[in-house]
């Protein structure tokens, strides 16, 4: 394996593969999860404002592709369709990446950085000209999410629960509102004990699927950390195009 | 005490000074998946303080966040049960309804119950170093929460899948299949929405090496790729891709007792279960030539292969041999690879993560090393829950993985002795029975079949040549000849699933046998340009198919593969024929054309896959020579 690269980012995340696109070949994605994009079809963010976008080519050509699989309509969007088509852009490119693996610590070295890894293969240390760090950063808000199915009448907002609406009215996405030191646990059983005594409309409607990650909100990037090496929170986007544009765009020099 | 950690692929130990913990456990399972969670929840109901680590953000792996909503077989009874119960209430109420397991209701229960049971959960979170006094584990270090710390602990449950904790501590283990060390197939899964809740798919999606994570990422991306055919139906709506991909061997640690699949038939099992597993040898992927030869002869040349048969557990199996203060629970633990595709179902993986459990709290109990927990102690805890049972020992069985049967149909396995039997037995479609019977009987039974060879009933006569050879005697090849240079097409009836054609049953024992005559038909099978274009291969209808797979020739491919590799066999005990057979293999295959007339599959494929492994290790195989 390559011990050395151009850029390394950290993040499986829309604005992180944006930059690796970008930057082309020599690059690395480190993932902590077995998953991409999870910041957006992991929580089950369908995002928002996929009208009165623009986009750089690239990325237009994904938002059309989208649109040709029909999973993008009328600024609605199926979020966890947009999973294997991410996927197979990325299979397209063969872009480089190590899921499961954790980055233990990043240190500057003359030249650039070294960054310590960890997966089923053990400890390693790599190193790279430049980082960029597509992971939530000074986090103002967090939420559990799950898919919302079987009911006719919309859902309204109540007591720290929104409902936002997915491709079609019969998919909602539930967004309940925790605070920062929250766990999974908690969460998970919070949501869980909400929903069972939920009244009125909500009880058309029954959990397809609980988020196996939190939505964050944060602020926006580029972060300087030092010269090469940047924080730019996909979370922070309005939705997955405006991150893998906003990727690609750093990447690519756009800033 | 030592440090044990992986680094650039390697484990290294190094003296440490005696450590003081940040935090003392009694126990620490290492993997909440499907045997894990059930530990962390037996552990803490005995009222140890546990530590479930978990690398995800739930519990349950395969079977919640892996996507699979149903049982494939495993027996019945063990704390699982009273899980699987209590989430019936949330079915279609909370959650949507999920066919057979609702796996959301199921990911918030199991987590529900370790809570309520008092034990604590890091969730994002991997044992990256093992701390040893000598040999006895006696804490981890974990990357969690931004950082590493330190925990000690008296028991550690390695629920990992594939033993790393294990691996990392030093464990003795082997990998794979032993002839490439290659893994079964794995599965992505997707779940959609359909009418009334929500399905899954479940499909094997290629060969992965998980230990190596470049080439388990590639996996992943392209496997969920693959389902990017799905996303348009709105009348289908696509909800997700199961995060987890579903793999089904890899590391398995070498215990205090090992089971294999020679020493089950032989009977070599323990008198002191701690549960029974119940399967078929669900064995994925199609190029069984590279299996071993007592597997091959159960499923291929026997077409016994989804026959189901009940493995007694023991708890040597749990325990790395040598080791003490770690246990394996899972499909990690000490068995062979054969076996191991029969032990890994889901009920009996949460069975072993109760036993573990058990395990763990006589130990800390009563003080005692691992290997000297009380089996009485642990069978009568075993036996209130139901996950040792007597009624879970049913021998050999053709079941349905739905388990509904008409009734007064006797499907137990019961093997024959008398001739008439099983001359009965080897007039029909359905031999499978009466050849392993005869397996079993050796040569009392060979003069017999002799004498059958010149029957006019023609199954007979196939089938006695088939169980002839199977207990090692050449009588049979005249008759095995025929069944070659007619590309016999028969396919044996035995079966729900995988039932065999006698055409290359056929091949594989002559191979066995060393066959020298059968050289040159062999050679036709393999380098023949006229040999692709027989009707056996192109007409469906001539033998049908149970999975259709698009752009894949079953058929020539057992054939083609079954043949390489008897004439590697022969060319092994025949110096004399290495050459020739070396020239006829090389023409076959070193141009590659051979691969588009098996499979014209993209290059990430388990079906691809076994063509180019084929490739690479016959040449292995031959480079012995």
């Amino acid at each position: 394996m390559k011990t050395h690269y151009n850029l390394i980012i950290i993040g499986a995340t829309f604005a992180g593969v944006g930059a690796a696109v970008a930057n082309g070949g020599d690059v690395l994605i480190v993932e902590h999860r077995p998953q991409a994009g999870y910041e957006f079809i992991g929580c089950y963010n369908p995002g928002f404002g996929y009208d009165n976008m623009t986009l750089c080519e690239y990325v237009d050509g994904f938002r059309s592709e989208l649109i040709e699989r029909n999973v993008l309509a009328d600024g609605r969007v199926r979020i966890g369709a947009v999973s294997p088509v991410l996927y197979a852009r990325m299979e397209t490119l063969q872009l480089p990446i190590l899921m499961l693996t954790d980055v233990t610590d990043i240190r500057s070295v003359s030249g650039g950085f070294e960054l310590d890894i960890y997966n089923a293969q053990g400890f390693r240390t790599i190193t790279a000209d430049n980082v960029i760090d597509t992971t939530p950063l000074n986090i103002k808000q967090k939420s559990i999410n799950a898919l919302l199915v079987g009911g006719k009448t919309p859902p309204q907002n109540i007591d720290g629960m929104i409902f936002v609406k997915g491709k079609s009215d019969e998919e909602y996405t539930v967004k309940l509102s925790l605070d920062l030191g929250c766990t999974y646990a908690d969460a998970r059983q919070t949501l869980h004990k909400r929903w069972e005594s939920r009244t009125g409309e909500l009880q058309e409607w029954v959990i397809a699927a609980v988020a196996d990650y939190f939505e964050f909100s944060c602020k926006k990037g580029p972060i300087y950390h030092t010269k090469g090496y940047i924080h730019l929170p996909s979370c922070a986007y309005r939705n997955p195009l405006e991150a893998l544009d906003e990727g690609y765009k750093y990447a690519g020099g756009g800033r | 005490m030592l440090l044990s950690k992986k680094v650039d692929g390697v484990v290294e130990q190094s003296s440490v000074l005696a450590k003081d913990f940040d935090i003392t456990y009694d126990v620490v399972v290492a993997g909440l998946g499907v045997a894990g969670s059930i530990a962390a929840i037996v552990a803490a109901r005995k009222g140890l303080k546990v530590l479930g680590i978990e690398s995800f953000s739930c519990m349950g792996g395969i079977g919640t966040a892996g996507g699979i909503m149903e049982y494939y077989f495993g027996n019945e009874g063990g704390i699982y049960e009273e899980i699987d119960t209590d989430i019936q209430k949330y079915d279609g109420r909370i959650y949507a309804s999920a066919g057979k397991i609702n796996i959301e209701a199921k990911k918030y229960e199991l987590e529900n119950k370790a809570l309520k049971a008092g034990a604590q959960i890091w969730y994002d979170s991997v044992i990256c170093g093992v701390y040893l006094d000598e040999k006895t584990v006696v804490g981890v270090d974990v990357i969690t929460d931004g950082g590493i710390k330190s925990v000690g602990c008296k028991v550690l449950i390695d629920s990992t899948g594939d033993a790393y904790v294990c691996e990392i501590a030093g464990c003795l283990w082997s990998w794979g299949r032993e002839k490439d060390g290659r893994n079964q197939p794995f599965t992505s899964v997707e779940v959609y929405l359909r009418e009334g809740g929500i399905g899954h798919t479940n499909m094997d999606s290629g060969i992965v090496d998980q230990s190596n994570i470049q080439e388990l990422s590639r996996a992943i991306v392209f496997s969920h790729a693959e389902h990017i055919k799905n996303v348009q139906d709105d009348t289908r709506p696509f909800l997700y891709c199961a995060p987890q991909i579903g793999v089904r061997d890899g590391r398995r640690i070498e215990g205090e007792d090992k089971l294999t699949l020679t020493g089950f038939f032989e009977g070599e099992v323990t008198d002191k279960p701690v549960f029974y597993a119940y399967a078929d040898l669900d064995k994925h992927g199609w190029d069984m030539i590279f299996d071993t030869d007592i597997l091959q002869d159960w499923s291929l040349a026997a077409n016994l292969s989804a026959v189901n048969i009940t493995v007694p557990i023991s708890m040597g199996s749990f325990i790395p041999k040598g080791y003490n203060g770690i246990l394996a629970a899972g499909r990690s633990m000490s068995f062979d690879r054969d076996i191991s595709s029969c032990v890994r179902m889901m009920r009996d993986m949460q069975k072993a993560g109760e036993v573990a459990a058990n395990m763990a709290y006589i130990a800390i109990d009563d003080g005692v090393d691992m290997i000297d927990v009380s089996y009485q102690k642990l069978a009568a805890m075993l036996r209130e829950t139901g996950c040792l049972s007597d009624a879970n020992n049913k021998g050999y069985k053709f079941d349905h993985p739905s388990q509904k049967f008409d009734a007064g149909v006797d499907i137990g396995v019961e093997w024959l002795t008398d001739t008439q039997d099983i001359k009965r037995q080897l007039s029909t479609l359905k031999p499978g029975v009466a050849l392993w019977s005869c397996r079993l009987l050796g040569a009392k039974v060979t003069d017999t079949l002799m004498c059958w060879l010149g029957d006019t009933d023609k199954n007979l006569r196939m089938h006695s040549a088939i169980a002839l050879s199977l207990i090692g005697d050449s009588g049979g090849l005249p008759v095995l000849h025929e069944m070659i240079s007619g590309r016999d097409a028969t396919k044996l009836q035995d079966c729900r699933k995988n039932n065999r054609l006698r055409g290359y049953i056929a091949i594989y024992l002559a191979g066995r046998l060393g066959d020298t005559a059968i050289v040159d038909e062999l050679i036709d099978i393999i380098a023949s340009p006229q040999e692709i274009h027989r009707p056996i291969y192109n007409d469906p209808g001539l033998v049908g198919t149970h999975y259709t797979i698009d752009g894949y020739n079953d058929v020539y491919f057992q054939f083609f593969s079954h043949s390489i590799m008897a004439l590697v066999r022969i060319g092994d005990k025949n110096v004399g024929l290495r050459n020739k057979i070396k020239d006829a293999i090389s023409s076959a295959i070193d141009d590659d054309t051979y691969k588009r007339r098996i499979t014209t599959r993209g290059s990430n494929t388990a079906e691809y896959s076994i063509v180019v492994n084929l490739k690479d290790v016959i040449a292995q195989e031959i480079a012995k020579w």
